[in-house]
């Protein structure tokens, strides 16, 4: 057994270095997060009047494709004047196979415009991701979440009600969603919240949004107009300003140009990474602290060996004579879970003179 | 913590977490800009847990075990590029040292496990959980993880039994 947990552990470690590029990843996720932001508004909107619409009818009944197997609807909206007659639905807390195929079996019966209106819905009634797993492991279904929604939000639509009420977090965000209804109801776009988190001098845009939405609720005014700032945003400081002091104070705190490129994703920056320099200089001179940390080593006329980054504690670590295993104990120890992050917290504590708790 | 400084400090660990647990590096990105991507949006929630980091890998396994979007037919390609380049590799690099040949010979092998008893060895072995923690992550019983992992053990060694008779007609 032990000799397969080695073995194992060889085969694991041995391949992380085909992990994906960070830098890909990272400008994908803000991609991601924007189509999903602005899917939630979506949400908000849509599910609000359909529910709405259903509430002052006083009678939701169920559309006409929540039975498959019935004649399907050629648009996206739906007819809740003169709903098709339908089976009374299965209740949900004791979901059956049997008692509702066309809804619990079939995977999409649904067009894209129908199956994003009840993930609308679904949103809109507070629920979330998370709830969704919970709701897959209740009735039993897998694969892709967002069928689960759909089928969660056909079951609002219809009237029913879900298993459990929307988890804490669910409505913990139902403040938020409103400050961010008001943002983009108002016209303001992502680019006037980096505009404005830039006035403001804040690092994360959607607090900007948020910040936004509350004073718009108040009834105050934002120091920009909606839809004012270019879709590219421009760079926070103009290249004329880029000081020597801000340079050679990023330079001197061990930042690089490879930093720079993720400073400038980060802060969604384009054009000159010497300003993208500049700026996290700048921001070092007043006393704050960048997002990221050195990865890389400042260079030295000699082109001596690295002197800091994470690979160079790496070879520390294991220059030391630890090993993997005792990178494992370190971080059960530290309560990292990551071992490479181990082992260069590690290294760098012995490249600081520093002794670790356990010997090689 | 802001969500670009855990990116920051995080992204590499869960990246590597996140190709060790697929096996292919396609699918480790792909399923880790999804998480991310819904983490983000979620900050201000998943930043309150204990443990955001433990909470993103949590969300990177069940979002790997439920990942259906063309995974099969990427999985069977990705399996075969990989078996072309080590055989590739065998060819140029017969030299290295024989752990290194092993761990891709037994990485292969892992391509071929069904989704949860890979996750249940790469959670044990790689993550150093144990069963009941890993039970806890996957929603299951621990007796189901061991029953996985025994049943992915019995799977590799059975794998590992056809190979030299592979080898030997590779090598003739």
């Amino acid at each position: 057994m032990n000799q397969d947990a080695d073995q194992l552990r060889e085969a694991f470690v041995a391949h992380e270095y085909l992990a994906p590029d960070a830098a890909d990843v990272i400008v994908a996720v803000h991609e991601k997060a924007r189509r999903y932001r602005r899917r939630r508004r979506a949400a908000q909107s849509a599910g609000g009047a359909v529910l709405g619409a259903g509430l002052v009818a006083g009678t939701v009944a169920a559309p006409g494709w929540l039975n498959a197997t019935s004649t399907r609807h050629g648009g996206g909206s739906l007819s809740l004047a003169a709903p098709a007659p339908q089976p009374t639905p299965t209740p949900l807390a004791s979901p059956s196979p049997s008692a509702s195929p066309a809804v619990m079996a079939s995977p999409s019966p649904l067009t894209s415009a129908q199956q994003d209106q009840a993930i609308s819905v679904y949103f809109a009634a507070g629920y979330d991701y998370n709830d969704a797993l919970a709701l897959a492991q209740l009735w039993h279904m897998s694969g892709d979440p967002s069928t689960i929604k759909a089928a969660a939000g056909r079951r609002l639509l219809a009237g029913q009600t879900l298993p459990f009420k929307p988890s804490a977090a669910g409505v913990a965000t139902a403040a938020e969603d409103a400050d961010l209804t008001a943002f983009f109801g108002a016209g303001y776009t992502y680019e006037d919240a980096v505009g404005l988190a830039q006035l403001w001098k804040i690092s994360d845009p959607y607090q900007a949004k948020i910040d936004a939405g509350k004073k718009l609720l108040a009834g105050e005014t934002l120091p920009i107009a909606a839809g004012s700032q270019p879709t590219t945003p421009p760079s926070p400081i103009p290249t004329e300003s880029v000081s020597a002091t801000d340079l050679d104070a990023y330079f001197a705190a061990g930042y690089g140009y490879d930093e720079a490129l993720q400073l400038a994703q980060l802060w969604h920056m384009t054009g000159d990474p010497a300003t993208v320099k500049a700026e996290a200089g700048r921001r070092l001179l007043a006393g704050e602290k960048l997002p990221i940390a050195p990865i890389s080593p400042s260079p030295t006329p000699t082109g001596s060996a690295p002197v800091n980054g994470p690979d160079a504690a790496v070879a520390a670590y294991f220059g030391a004579g630890y090993t993997y295993d005792d990178a494992v104990t370190l971080g059960k120890m530290w309560n990292i879970a990551d071992t490479y992050q181990v082992k260069a917290d590690a290294g760098q504590k012995l490249l600081a003179g520093q002794t670790l708790p356990i010997k090689p | 913590m802001t969500f670009e400084q855990f990116i920051a400090t995080r992204l590499p660990g869960l990246l590597r977490h996140a190709v060790v647990l697929t096996g292919d590096r396609e699918l480790a990105q792909d399923v880790v800009q999804e998480v991310l991507a819904r983490t983000q949006v979620k900050w201000r929630q998943i930043a309150k847990a204990d443990s955001p980091d433990a909470y993103v890998r949590r969300m990177i396994v069940n979002e790997y075990l439920s990942w259906r979007r063309s995974w099969a037919v990427r999985n069977v390609r990705a399996v075969g590029e990989r078996l072309d380049a080590i055989g590739d590799a065998r060819a140029t690099e017969r030299d290295h040292a024989q752990t290194v040949v092993d761990a891709d010979a037994l990485w292969t092998r892992l391509a071929t496990l069904p989704r949860k008893q890979r996750a249940v060895l790469v959670l044990r072995y790689y993550e150093q959980l144990d069963d009941v923690a890993i039970a806890d992550l996957l929603d299951c019983a621990p007796a189901t993880v061991r029953s996985n992992a025994s049943k992915a053990l019995k799977n590799l060694r059975l794998t590992s039994e056809q190979q030299p008779r592979v080898h030997e007609k590779e090598l003739t």
